[in-house]
């Protein structure tokens, strides 16, 4: 039975949401990396007393549930594209809160494979078992 | 300039290939009931190696390269589907496939 593609007020709601999350999750992800290597100790040993290793991990449970919550609100068809956003909304965080550089090749890149990515999701028959680019 | 020797490259691949065994491997659950419990284990013994890894990418490239060179997972998902679950590709599918093989040729090129 198909799910529909009317976007309600609680749909949008639990997008913005997955979508804070997934961003959140790989933010933190990449500090609890970043602050292990510069610890003085062997890096996976840093990086298990590191608390964004597992607020990181713990997130993806979250993000697993949230998005089993989206898929039955809306088709697959419909929140398979509009996931996709997390691709950009990820690099600028990367560039505003991580202070990356990331130059205009990157960011061309991020808007083709974003297409991309809503071009293969963005089927009525797509199947994908957990959220799309969580990732990790 | 990211640091980027052979060792990330085997980590993108590793960490690549193990997304899409994941995936393949919840796939499996749902597809085959009366096994669910034992495609799930290995799909999250899967998603625990995968972690493991992507933290050391993570590392050792920016985030912002890291999540687009990702992005190939949807091409090697679609792939499996296609070999494994007899799914097909459509022709729209096929252009998205390569709009990513581009956005993941601009990224390397910046490496």
């Amino acid at each position: 039975m198909s799910a529909g593609n009317r976007l309600d007020r609680v749909t949008i709601l639990l997008f913005g949401l997955l979508l804070v999350i997934d961003v959140s999750a790989l933010v933190v992800e990449k500090l609890a990396s970043t602050h292990a290597v510069a610890a003085d100790a062997p890096f996976y040993v840093s990086l298990i007393k590191q608390p964004g290793t597992w607020i990181g991990v713990g997130l993806g449970p979250v993000q697993l549930w949230l998005w089993s919550k989206i898929i039955k609100r809306v088709d697959l068809s419909l929140a398979f594209p509009v996931s996709s956003f997390s691709f950009p909304v990820t690099v600028l965080s990367s560039q505003v809160l991580l202070g990356e550089h990331i130059g205009w090749k990157v960011w061309l890149a991020v808007a083709i494979i974003t297409t991309g990515v809503i071009l293969i999701g963005g089927e009525k028959d797509t199947e994908r078992v957990s959220p799309p680019n969580t990732g990790v | 300039m990211p640091q980027f020797t052979g060792l990330t490259i085997v980590a993108l691949i590793t960490c690549i290939f193990m997304e899409t065994f994941e995936q393949v491997c919840f796939k499996f659950a749902a597809k085959r009931p009366e096994q669910s419990r034992r495609w799930y284990a290995v799909g999250i013994l899967g998603y625990i190696f995968h972690m493991v890894v992507w933290f050391w990418l993570l590392s050792v490239l920016p985030l912002g390269y890291a999540l687009p060179l990702m992005g190939v997972t949807y091409i090697t998902v679609a792939l499996a589907s296609r070999f494994l679950f007899g799914e097909t590709i459509s022709m729209r599918r096929w252009k998205g496939v390569a709009l990513i093989v581009i956005g993941f040729a601009l990224v390397w090129s910046e490496l």
